[in-house]
């Protein structure tokens, strides 16, 4: 077959050039070996205006001509490097154009013969980006074709802009003088600006193209270039480049202003100094609201469905086999019961991962730390704070990982001591299951009761630190605020289930070895087991918060619930099972709440204490875990006894004016120690400033 | 928006996530990953933050939140 022109489609990956290969060849593409590799590359033709046309289809390529590239990539940046092809089209995908256009830049200072290939342009449109589609072709020096090769948009024109246009690419990019002085030198030597261009950057190809004279004479221009200006030659080459796109963009494409406009008489009213904390508190209601009202409802459908399955179903099974009593405990009250107890949690966290997506991703969650803000300047702690806080909502872990953005160390320390105060996921899964039990009615207004009882936690901690061992002024909040979008419900709930399952898969690889542990080491209901005896040992250590000496599942709840939080209510499920139910063993609506404020703030998780241990000393996580443990215990203690006062007003006020004192001592040796200076000289790891 | 700005910015606060840095430069994740690799790899800039898939037993951390890079003195 006589060929006349060869075109190379060349693009970043992903940006549609099979596609379009498909499109141009239809059914007489083929499959053949690259000379010298074994990488295949497609080739195919197709026939326009009675000229053959030879289409290579090559790898993609990430953004840069690098030859120390990946072998696929190499492949293509060797076949455009020796500018075999005739024509050189360039599939970019108009959506995300500023990416995809610093491969065209460089192919634009190669001087090949170009042709811009628009790719996605339904895309673009759906993202309100319009391209003035002249403008572009002048700016760039190059014809553009306007594609939608998905559907075959635009493709005739294209092939008949290979015949019929004249490809002609220039090098358009404007330089620092000092480069372009260095770029002149060099060319006289090195055959082509381009060449001279690559050498600057150090470019392997390049350099095999030269002798050991000029190379020298780069490293000369290179040391040259970098004391006029302050910067290596490959940075301001690449500089150069990225300003030459902003500006050919600023130029060519506009996006509607609709969405900016929206997105300030939206922020009129989100951060309005009067409104915008409302409208936040209000925010977190309707969370709860959303996730208690609609997933506590479909959570006694999944428990009684799961009960039936897993615990009753394992029950009868073994009972029919004549299985013995051990094996039905480790099976059906453990293994079954664990299940069980994982997948009740799936509807109210379902829903709260769901609310928490759609703030993230509507723009929401930016302007919260932006209005909470303001009460952290009051206290002089760092605004900023409120973004790992915000992410604690979900999980502390990654919430804790975030505060490393944050610049100053005090202010690192600060918000990792804060963080963990932060109801996460795991532990709305333990408030649900109390306030379905002790709080049928309301049960929203009590979750966001602890929730706000755990933010003012945090913030009380951060002011004392504050004013004690971590003085010092607070960064001042520097964020810019993402415009307002509706998320697509795909988007939704792709996250959503990616958390939700991250959740389960956790949770339940916890849950369930331990509810076995548990019926295994209960038996069939000994209140002289092992654990029973453990139990009841250690809760009159609890008996001041509301806890009964007989309602020992509740302390061996909270032992495993240092695991992970939500392993409190397998375990719970697991042992009271052996008796009555969870409303019969805690002081009414008192006693829970209170259990439920001690679940809120003690001793973080595990996986938090690793993470904290990681990212600041041993001794901070240390002091961490022993006073969110103590402001829990101070907490639930004060509140019970404050509850219960008339029932026994003298130990009850005892135990209130204690805490009391204590809390103060506390606060006492803090600035004491501050005066003497020792802990602020503990340096998180990784530290370097 | 151009690799400067990105280096002055990263002077003055040392260490950024990418999700800030999408806000800052109003720019998307995958453009700024681009441009931050210029300086990856003159050993400038390197990435500190964790992956998704962290090992926590919560989700898949947000990529953008967690992936926190940091200007190396």
């Amino acid at each position: 077959m006589n060929k006349n022109v060869m075109l190379a489609l060349v693009g970043n990956p992903n940006c549609g050039k099979s596609t379009l290969f498909n499109a141009l060849t239809g059914a007489r593409q083929r499959m053949g070996n690259w000379p010298g590799v074994t990488v295949e590359r497609k080739s195919g033709c197709f026939t326009q205006a009675g000229k053959v046309m030879e289409v290579v289809d090559l790898p993609g390529i990430y953004s840069n001509l690098l030859t120390e590239a990946a072998l696929d990539e190499r492949i293509a940046v060797d076949f455009i490097l020796a500018r075999e092809a005739n024509i050189i089209v360039n599939i970019v995908d108009a959506s995300q154009l500023e990416r995809h256009l610093y491969l065209t830049t460089q192919l634009l200072e190669m001087g090949v013969p170009l042709v811009l290939a628009l790719n996605m342009m339904d895309v673009a449109a759906k993202k309100n980006i319009q391209i003035d589609i002249k403008k572009l072709s002048d700016a760039l020096g190059c014809p553009v074709a306007a594609l939608t090769a998905s559907k075959g948009g635009g493709v005739s024109e294209l092939k008949q802009m290979l015949i019929t246009q004249p490809v002609v690419a220039r090098k358009p990019m404007p330089q620092h003088a000092a480069l372009q002085q260095a770029v002149q030198a060099l060319a006289q030597h090195a055959g082509s600006e381009w060449l001279a261009m690559r050498l600057l950057e150090g470019d392997a190809y390049a350099e095999r193209q030269v002798s050991s004279d000029v190379l020298m004479q780069v490293r000369e221009q290179q040391a040259l270039i970098e004391q006029t200006t302050g910067e290596e030659a490959d940075i301001l080459l690449a500089d150069a480049r990225y300003r030459f796109i902003q500006a050919t963009l600023a130029a060519c494409v506009t996006r509607k202003a609709e969405a900016a406009t929206l997105t300030s008489r939206l922020d009129n009213i989100v951060l309005n100094r009067i409104l915008g904390i409302p409208i936040f508190f209000f925010t977190m209601y309707l969370l709860f609201v959303f996730a208690i009202n609609i997933g506590g409802r479909l959570q006694d459908v999944f428990d009684i469905g799961s009960q039936m399955i897993f615990v009753e179903g394992f029950a009868r099974v073994l009972s029919q086999a004549d299985a013995p009593l051990w094996l039905s405990s480790l099976l059906a009250n453990g293994m079954g019961r664990g299940i069980s107890t994982t997948l009740t949690f799936i509807p109210v966290l379902g829903c709260l991962f769901l609310f928490l997506s759609l703030l993230e991703e509507s723009g929401y969650m930016a302007r919260a730390a932006f209005v909470i803000d303001r009460i952290m300047r009051v206290l002089g702690l760092p605004g900023k704070a409120f973004v790992p806080m915000i992410v604690g909502f979900g999980c502390n872990v990654p919430a804790v990982m975030s505060a490393r953005t944050l610049e100053s160390k005090r202010d690192r320390i600060l918000t990792i001591m804060m963080t963990p105060f932060m109801s996460c996921g795991a532990r709305l899964a333990i408030f649900a299951v109390f306030t379905a039990a002790f709080f049928p009615r309301h049960g929203q207004n009590i979750v966001f009761t602890l929730y706000l009882i755990g933010i003012l936690m945090a913030i009380l901690t951060g002011f004392l630190l504050r004013t004690s061992i971590l003085k010092g002024e607070p960064s001042p909040l520097v964020m810019e605020l993402p415009p307002y979008r509706l998320p697509s419900v795909a988007v939704l709930l792709q996250h959503t289930f990616q958390r939700l399952k991250g959740f389960v898969y956790r949770a339940g690889g916890l849950i369930i070895p331990i509810s076995m542990l548990m019926g295994l080491l209960n038996g069939a209901g000994d209140t002289q087991s092992l654990l029973a005896m453990l139990g009841q040992k250690l809760t009159p250590i609890f008996a001041p918060m509301g806890i009964q000496t007989d309602n020992w599942p509740a302390t061996v709840g909270l032992m495993t619930g240092v695991l992970a939080k939500e392993v409190v209510i397998g375990t719970l499920n697991t042992l009271y099972s052996q008796a009555a139910g969870l409303s019969q063993h805690f002081d009414g609506q008192i006693g829970a709440f209170s259990y439920l404020l001690f679940v809120l703030l003690y001793f973080p998780c595990v996986s938090t204490m690793a993470v904290m241990m990681r990212e600041l000393h041993r001794g901070w996580t240390i002091f961490s875990a022993l006073w969110m443990t103590g402001v829990a215990y101070g907490t639930a203690v004060v509140f019970y006894q404050a509850a219960t006062f008339m029932r026994h007003p003298v130990s009850s006020a005892g135990w209130i004016l204690s805490v009391t004192l204590l809390f103060f001592a506390v606060i006492a040796f803090g600035r004491w120690y501050a005066r003497e200076d020792k802990l602020v000289s503990i340096t998180p790891a990784g530290e370097s400033a | 928006m151009s690799l400067i700005d990105i280096k002055q910015h990263m002077l003055r606060v040392r260490m950024a996530s990418l999700s800030s840095l999408c806000a800052v430069f109003n720019a998307e994740a995958d453009t700024l990953r681009c441009m931050l690799m210029h300086w990856m790899r003159k050993g400038k800039i390197r990435q500190c933050g964790k992956q998704p898939g962290c090992g926590s037993k919560c989700f898949k951390c947000p990529a953008a939140a967690t992936e926190v890079y940091e200007w190396v003195v």
